[in-house]
């Protein structure tokens, strides 16, 4: 039923190191380097893992999101956290050259197969060169060049680098409030919150979102958190909640990039909107075996029961001994919801 | 279904289709982003000799991040391989296909993971507990509960 949608994503432009004939081997092997061994596509905001194992930042963050006990390296399966996470410009900077490059090197090396597979049996000719290359040639990179500011270490063009130390490091970025307060660049060594003036345009402040702990908050913080970022506030909690949590993985996602790779709040908005409009269409589909659920409800019950009587125990256990009596202790209902919840997943 | 997931399929897809798959495993169908069908078959010595298989793999969107629900197909006259590792009704216990699968693997790694779990097999027979497990077990072996993996694992099966 779905063999048009199917045609028509073949059909689609999506590149893969195949795409590079047999006899060039090392193409191909540049070519998967350049990409994510998740999504297979090139890099976006690559990120490095402390085995050194790299991942586009949104990638990962999703597996870490999604592993329910220690969360571990793809690759190597050694432990790893989110608070691991080191973005790695290198990889950037080759996957910024190559994308570009790719369709003229493919070219060359498509003609060099057709010139092998029509002379092969003669004497070996030197290499001719193929037509012009295709506007991505290595001309169009150049006029893009950026350098590093050796005082700032910001990212300026290459022609405005001199004006740009000649006036101390300051305005010719274009855009960027780059002046600091003194107060603010304390409150930055400090780890405080910088006042964040909700500016609207380039998501390039420098905070990364916190991770939040949801089920502390109520119901009215929750939604202030997400007021707080102009997010909406459709839903239940349990779509507040995924919202906050995609929001600040986009947003931080977003800031492993390098700056001018950046998209602006509204870009990763639209993000957002997107994703929650797939996540909608997959929940109608029924994730759940229902009749599954039903015919075993009596082992359900077992588990159940067999939990709340071990967390009595351990209520028993942890309940002080001093003078004053614990506030309240969480009540068995708290635990059997949780349980639940549980089993249902 | 999200992108991600079908453009990693894309990809997947058409390199079997460029390169062809590895010897002993051929695609028979795949014609969206649900599910593939292959048949696989051990090469060399093997208890399994001669014998060719169908798989079959089931995504969902979450692909690559989530595991693919891989069975052998038990219908129209097809078998599941008599295995300890293999239930009856073709669901398969083997760690990559639940706890320890990773993003990085592809369903070309699992057809290859699977056959040398055959090739390995020392004597044909079925789980331990084949009969209650395929009583209860849903169909699709992603659904087990994560108390009958305990189970299983308590019965030293996985």
């Amino acid at each position: 039923m779905n063999s048009n949608k199917l045609k028509i994503l073949l059909a689609q432009d999506i590149t893969d190191p195949s795409d590079f004939p047999k006899q060039t081997p090392l193409l191909r092997q540049l070519d998967s380097a350049a990409r994510c061994p998740i999504c297979a596509d090139y890099f976006d905001g690559p990120v490095s893992l402390i085995c050194g194992h790299s991942f586009c930042s949104m990638c990962i963050r999703s597996v870490i999101s999604s592993s329910s006990s220690k969360a571990q390296c793809p690759t190597c399966r050694q432990n790893t956290t989110e608070s691991q996470l080191r973005p790695n410009p290198a990889i950037e900077d080759i996957v910024t050259a190559w994308k570009p490059a790719r369709p003229f090197v493919l070219s060359l090396a498509k003609h060099e197969e057709d010139r092998v597979a029509a002379v092969s049996p003669a004497p070996p000719k030197k290499k001719r060169r193929p037509s012009p290359p295709s506007p991505a040639g290595p001309s169009g990179i150049a006029t893009q060049a950026t350098v590093e500011c050796p005082v700032c270490s910001r990212l300026v063009a290459f022609e405005e680098i001199n004006e740009h130390m000649d006036n101390n490091c300051e305005a010719t970025d274009s855009g960027k409030p780059s002046s600091k307060s003194q107060k603010a660049q304390w409150s930055y060594l400090m780890g405080q919150p910088k006042s964040k003036g909700k500016e609207k345009d380039r998501a390039d402040a420098e905070d990364r979102l916190p991770k939040v702990s949801y089920d502390i908050l109520k119901d009215k913080q929750l939604k202030d958190k997400l007021l707080e970022h102009g997010l909406p506030t459709t839903g239940d909690r349990a779509m507040w909640t995924a919202r906050h949590q995609r929001w600040t993985m986009l947003w931080n996602a977003n800031l492993d990039k390098s700056a001018p790779k950046r998209q602006t709040k509204a870009g990763i908005l639209k993000e957002l909107k997107k994703w929650e409009e797939e996540r909608k269409a997959q929940k109608e589909k029924p994730t759940v075996d229902e009749s599954h659920l039903k015919t075993h409800s009596s082992e359900f019950r077992q588990l159940i029961a067999a939990a709340r009587s071990k967390a009595a125990i351990t209520e028993c256990v942890d309940a002080p001994s001093g003078s004053s009596p614990a506030p309240r202790l969480p009540s068995e209902d708290d635990i059997i919801v949780i349980d639940s919840d549980h089993e249902a997943e | 279904m999200a992108s991600i997931s079908s453009r990693r399929l894309a990809k997947e897809l058409s390199e079997v289709k460029s390169e062809g798959c590895p010897i002993g495993i051929n695609l028979i169908k795949a014609d969206d982003f649900e599910t593939w069908w292959f048949t696989i078959e051990v090469m060399g010595e093997s208890l399994y000799k001669s014998e060719v298989y169908t798989l079959q793999f089931r995504f969902d969107a979450q692909y690559p991040i989530s595991a693919p629900a891989v069975t052998f197909v038990v219908k129209d006259g097809r078998q599941s391989p008599i295995h300890p590792h293999v239930y009856s009704n073709g669901h398969i216990c083997a760690s990559i296909l639940g706890n320890e699968w990773s993003p990085v693997l592809s369903v070309i790694a699992v057809c290859l993971t699977l056959q040398s779990m055959l090739a390995s097999c020392k004597k044909k027979e079925l789980p331990v507990d084949n009969d209650r497990y395929v009583r209860t077990a849903p169909d699709n072996p992603k659904k087990v509960c994560a108390h009958q993996c305990r189970i299983l694992l308590a019965h030293n099966i996985c």
